[in-house]
């Protein structure tokens, strides 16, 4: 007989391991010694014979010595039990500490843990404990007090027992045969020939009714492993059925969290088969369930499981080889164009060359070719590295279809893209491409940006470019501008207006013979940069002007010796001019 | 503002999770080697050969296990075996050892033993001395000639004894049993007749049916044939509940059988007794027509199992108890061979197949306004000309094991004239064909039982079955005898 000493030893053990159990993480020491001493202090209340408590609501009593007094509900651990039946809980000798975890965690479960058809002596019960015992009263026929619920319960119980002890004879009265299902109709007699049947064929072979070792392999396989697997994997397909049937007898939300929940429990597994196969099902029912509100339900799944966050986290384990990629395209494929479109795009410019970012462009030109606005979008994104990323995607046989958001990125505020933008509307040419090449050579804050521009303008046939150059080099601000800009355009000028601008560059030459002014050489410099560039009578005059001697001369020979220099540049530069795919991207550079 | 994916939760489910160890685990060996030692020394003498290797054994698995596991407890509980606290998973083969494990202890009052120490051959000489080579068969006796020895073995009590279990303390088992089914057809009837239930009162009657499922699984573990004997209540009146109740005592049954663990026979327990709970949804009148149903009725009918599933969906509390519950009301009219409804051609979860067995049997043995029942044994007939189609060919095998040849509740006419009930039947060997018969007297009443395995002194049966009757060409109601006859006296 255990002593009344350590059985209260033991159950105020009970309420401390509890308490720590709810501090602590299972791996903490605190956690683990609370286990320990609550296994040490129940064997040594349970000796050879075990010991019997039992439990009101206030109080534990062994053998009608109270051993624990918690009058107040809320500070007591063992009410909850109290309060759904139980009354004795029984400690056997060799109490497992197995068995004491298991016990413990009932104790732990607080009633929002508890299903709609669980109380705390249900659980207690499941937890199958070999070693604890327990004695409880659910309130039908099984209560202490008139006034417990369900007691009204006990007299339809009784009146029924007694209906099967004197049942009413069997009616008679047969309308039709026997249907077992809906095509199928036997006579009577046939089941008295299938009874007899079977009794013949056991007398004969009483094996007949012995499972053989294939059908108990069969039925211990299908028992044995992977069973919630197959619980779950069939309770999905009867959700599908559910949400496709036209009537909304389930709440859709419900529906929703609850595919929601089956989806995180396949993601925290890491099991990303069944997270795709179960979220491609839902994808599927969100677009053909009959009922409105099944389908938003749906949708909202795949948009709340697969966010941003996770298809990016997706996308690490796809790059890491975790998730393969046809699960990764499945699972891609589930997305909006518009959400994924930019998650993968993002990602494929930062991957290196290899099969990986292989599989991203084919995803990326698969959705482009469906939808050209998703690469449209891109490029007029504020992001520039999606900017970048999305003209990286452009070949010449789409770049057309983009020709105007290509010709607006020579107007974006980052100098590489306008780059970019530029060697676009080059190759694309036009009047807008013209217009914006014009505009960038004519006012782009960036010298290297205004550089490209002159050289592709001027690789151009534009009939207009002629009388805008003449009206740019003859406005008051152009003297502001650079010397070697001023030259270049001149140059220019020289060269395609030929003849006809031959006046005008003669108009800027200074008339005097002496007294020449650094002013004055510069703007006889141009005029001679300009006529020297009319074709072979303007450089004649150059020449002329070179052997005269003087200071207009030494001018003379300095542009005749460039004259000939630029060229030999300017053609060199012209072959190598930049195109969206020989200007390196600033995050390859 | 509540955040919607806490208003339930899928607890309990570990996806991909493997099933207990089956096989050849330790407990495997101890149990192995402690059925052959004591079967091989009721048969020979101590210092007989054949002896000489399963005492070794036992040695040699002391040595090996009790260093390594510290020590050795060995417990019988509820028809399982436990080592060290954790249940054995037996094979096949194992099945028989076992049975002979349960009945050397239950002969001798003994629960289960404990090894604390290594033993040698002269140990487990003296063990079987004290225990096997003796007439005692009272564990008090068996437990003063252990403690003698001075072995290392200790002999443990049954689970439980000296507590009267409530059912022991308040109502004779059978009659507990009765009382158990009767309080599941109340609160099933309950359940289903308000269809509007307030949540309290809803989950009020889900938890005490959840309680009784529990209550009829220990009872099934304690004692399959009486448990078996409520199956064979049929009433006339609230046909759904009696019809739940019914499938969820049968399908235990067979899941009993199958091997499932309790906490198992629970969840099929409750996913039988759900099965048919959205036919509340269809009208009486289409369930109580007497005449062929039109097809417009019959897909009304058809609707019943997705009812059923939205019933307990909109528990919005999961775990894998409802998991089975849901698959097995969604499931349970679709065939073996993937035919049935709902339309689908995958073959049903095993849960779903024992259930739908259950379910046909019982609604083929129950009289319905359109027809009359059928004999158990010609259900039986029936249901096994079907397997390989509609059922499973080696569930109904196990189904016809569980139930006998003559179920209980079958009207038998004796060879010597007599008319009798099955009251007991069903198990291994010749009870399979030669049940236990309440005979019946004039009065209609039932009289002396007898059993059909009893022999003559010269070696033939005394009695023997020659026919089955129709229970209605006598206005006999076999479930009343059977209550009765099995002392359900509440």
């Amino acid at each position: 007989m255990p002593s009344v000493e350590t059985v209260k030893d033991f159950v105020l053990q009970l309420e401390k391991t509890l308490a720590a159990r709810r501090l602590y993480h299972p791996g903490n020491a605190a956690y683990i010694d609370a286990g320990q001493r609550l296994v040490e202090k129940c064997r040594a209340a349970t000796g050879e014979d075990g010991f019997t408590i039992a439990v009101t609501s206030t109080d534990i009593f062994l053998d009608k010595v109270a051993v624990l007094s918690r009058p107040k509900q809320e500070d007591s651990f063992f009410f909850p039990l109290f309060r759904d039946g139980l009354r004795e809980l029984t400690f056997l000798p060799d109490v497992t500490a197995q068995d004491l975890d298991g016990f413990m965690s009932v104790l732990e479960l607080k009633d929002r843990d508890l299903g709609a058809t669980d109380d705390m002596i249900n659980y207690l019960w499941r937890r199958d404990l070999n070693t604890i015992a327990h004695k409880a009263i659910d309130g039908i026929g099984e209560s202490e007090e008139d006034g417990e619920p369900g007691n009204e319960l006990h007299g339809l119980v009784a009146d029924l027992a007694s209906q099967i002890r004197d049942p009413a004879p069997p009616m008679t009265g047969q309308h039709y045969a026997f249907v077992v299902d809906a095509d199928v109709r036997v006579a009577q007699q046939d089941f008295q020939y299938s009874a007899a049947t079977l009794r013949r064929a056991f007398e004969e072979n009483p094996t007949v009714l012995t499972l053989a070792e294939d059908e108990a392999q069969q039925v211990r396989t299908e028992l044995g492993s992977n069973r919630d697997s197959v619980l779950v994997e069939r309770f999905v397909e009867i959700l599908l059925v559910a949400v496709r049937s036209p009537l909304k007898s389930v709440d859709p939300n419900t529906i929703g969290i609850m595919f929601q929940q089956l989806a995180e429990g396949y993601w925290n597994a890491r099991d990303y088969a069944r997270v795709t196969a179960i979220l491609t099902h839902v994808h599927a029912a969100a677009g053909d369930a009959s009922n409105p509100e099944y389908r938003t339900a749906l949708a909202d799944v795949i948009r709340r499981f697969l966010s941003t966050e996770r298809l990016n986290i997706l996308f690490l384990d796809f790059v890491g080889g975790a998730l393969p990629p046809q699960l990764a395209t499945r699972l891609w494929d589930l997305v909006p164009d518009e959400v994924v479109w930019p998650i993968l795009l993002d990602s494929w410019s930062r991957l290196p060359d290899g099969e990986t970012r292989s599989l991203v462009l084919v995803a990326l030109r698969r959705r482009l070719a469906k939808n050209p606005e998703l690469l449209r979008q891109s490029l007029t994104s504020p992001e520039s590295g999606r900017v970048r990323a999305a003209l990286a995607l452009l070949d010449d046989k789409i770049e057309r279809l983009f020709a105007n958001d290509l010709i607006q990125l020579t107007l974006h505020p980052e100098e590489s893209i306008r780059l970019k933008g530029l060697a676009a509307a080059a190759r694309l040419g036009g009047q807008t491409a013209l217009e914006a090449l014009w505009k960038a050579m004519e006012s782009d804050e960036s010298k290297s940006v205004r550089l490209y521009a002159f050289r592709a303008i001027s690789m151009v046939k534009w009939p207009e470019l002629a009388g805008r150059l003449e009206a740019l080099v003859t406005e008051p601000s152009f003297a502001e501008r650079p010397l070697w800009e001023r030259e270049k355009y001149v140059r220019l000028l020289g060269q395609i207006g030929g003849q006809d601008v031959v006046p005008l560059f003669e108009s800027w030459m200074p008339s005097k013979r002496w007294m020449w002014q650094a002013k004055d050489l510069e703007i006889l410099e141009l005029a001679l940069r300009g006529l020297g560039s009319t074709g072979a009578a303007g450089y004649e005059r150059v020449q002329k002007m070179a052997i005269s001697g003087g200071k207009p001369g030494d001018v003379a020979k300095k542009v005749l010796e460039t004259l000939n220099r630029g060229e030999i540049g300017d053609a060199t530069m012209g072959r190598r001019m930049p195109t969206i795919s020989n200007i390196p991207l600033p995050d390859k550079q | 503002m509540t955040d919607p994916t806490k208003q339930f939760s899928i607890e309990g489910l570990s996806l991909n999770l493997g099933g207990e160890e089956q096989g050849e685990g330790p407990g495997n060996i101890v149990m192995q080697t402690w059925f052959h030692l004591f079967r091989t020394a009721q048969i020979h003498a101590i210092d007989n050969q054949a002896l000489q290797r399963p005492i070794a054994a036992m040695a040699d698995m002391t040595n090996t296990l009790v260093p390594r596991e510290g020590r050795i407890a060995f417990q019988a509980k509820d028809k399982a075996l436990f080592v060290n606290g954790s249940k054995l998973r037996l094979t096949s083969d194992e099945y028989e050892l076992a049975r002979e494990v349960f009945t050397f202890f239950e002969e001798r009052g003994i629960g289960g033993f404990a090894i604390e120490a290594p033993m040698d051959a002269a140990g487990v000489r003296r063990l079987l001395a004290a225990l096997i080579y003796t007439p005692e068969r009272t564990f008090e006796k068996l437990e003063i000639a252990v403690k003698a020895a001075n072995i290392p073995f200790r002999l443990n009590k049954p689970f439980g004894s000296g507590r009267k279990s409530r059912s022991e303390v308040t109502l004779e088992r059978r009659g507990y049993t009765f009382f158990t089914y009767s309080k599941l057809v109340v609160l099933y009837r309950n359940l289903i007749s308000q269809q509007k239930l307030i949540a309290s009162q809803r989950a009020f009657l889900l938890k005490k049916i959840a309680r009784t499922i529990q209550a009829l699984v220990d009872i099934c573990l304690e004692d399959d044939h009486t448990f078996l004997g409520v199956s064979s209540v049929k009433s006339g009146e609230a046909y759904a509940a009696h019809h739940a109740a019914n499938v969820a005592v049968l399908a235990i049954a067979l899941g009993e059988k199958l091997g499932l663990s309790k906490v198992e026979l629970a969840d099929l327990g409750m996913g039988a007794v759900f099965h048919d709970v959205g036919l509340r949804d269809c009208p009486a009148e289409i369930l109580m027509k007497p005449d062929p149903l039109d097809a417009k009725d019959r897909s009304l009918i058809e609707q019943h199992p997705m009812r059923s599933v939205e019933f307990l969906l909109n528990q919005r509390s999961f775990n894998r108890s409802t998991l089975s519950q849901i698959v097995v009301a969604f499931e349970h009219h679709r065939n073996y061979d993937g035919s049935g409804y709902p339309f689908g051609s995958r073959r049903p979860d095993i849960l779903s197949r024992v259930v739908t067995i259950a379910d046909v049997y019982d609604a083929m043995t129950t009289q319905r306004p359109w027809r009359n029942a059928l004999m158990p044994d010609e259900a039986l007939g029936k249901m096994s000309r079907e397997a390989g189609r509609r059922f499973d060919p080696a569930l109904i095998k196990v189904f016809v094991n569980t139930l006998g040849l003559y179920p209980i509740g079958t009207l038998v006419r004796l060879d010597s004239g007599d008319l009798g009930v099955v009251i007991y039947g069903g198990g291994e060997g010749e009870r399979l064909s030669r049940p236990i018969i309440a005979l019946i007297g004039r009065d209609g009443k039932p009289g002396t039982n007898v059993d059909l395995a009893e022999r003559t002194p010269a070696g033939a049966y005394r009695w023997s079955i020659v026919q089955t009757e129709d229970p209605k060409k006598f206005g006999l109601q076999p479930s009343g005898v059977v209550a009765t006859s099995m002392g359900f006296e509440n």
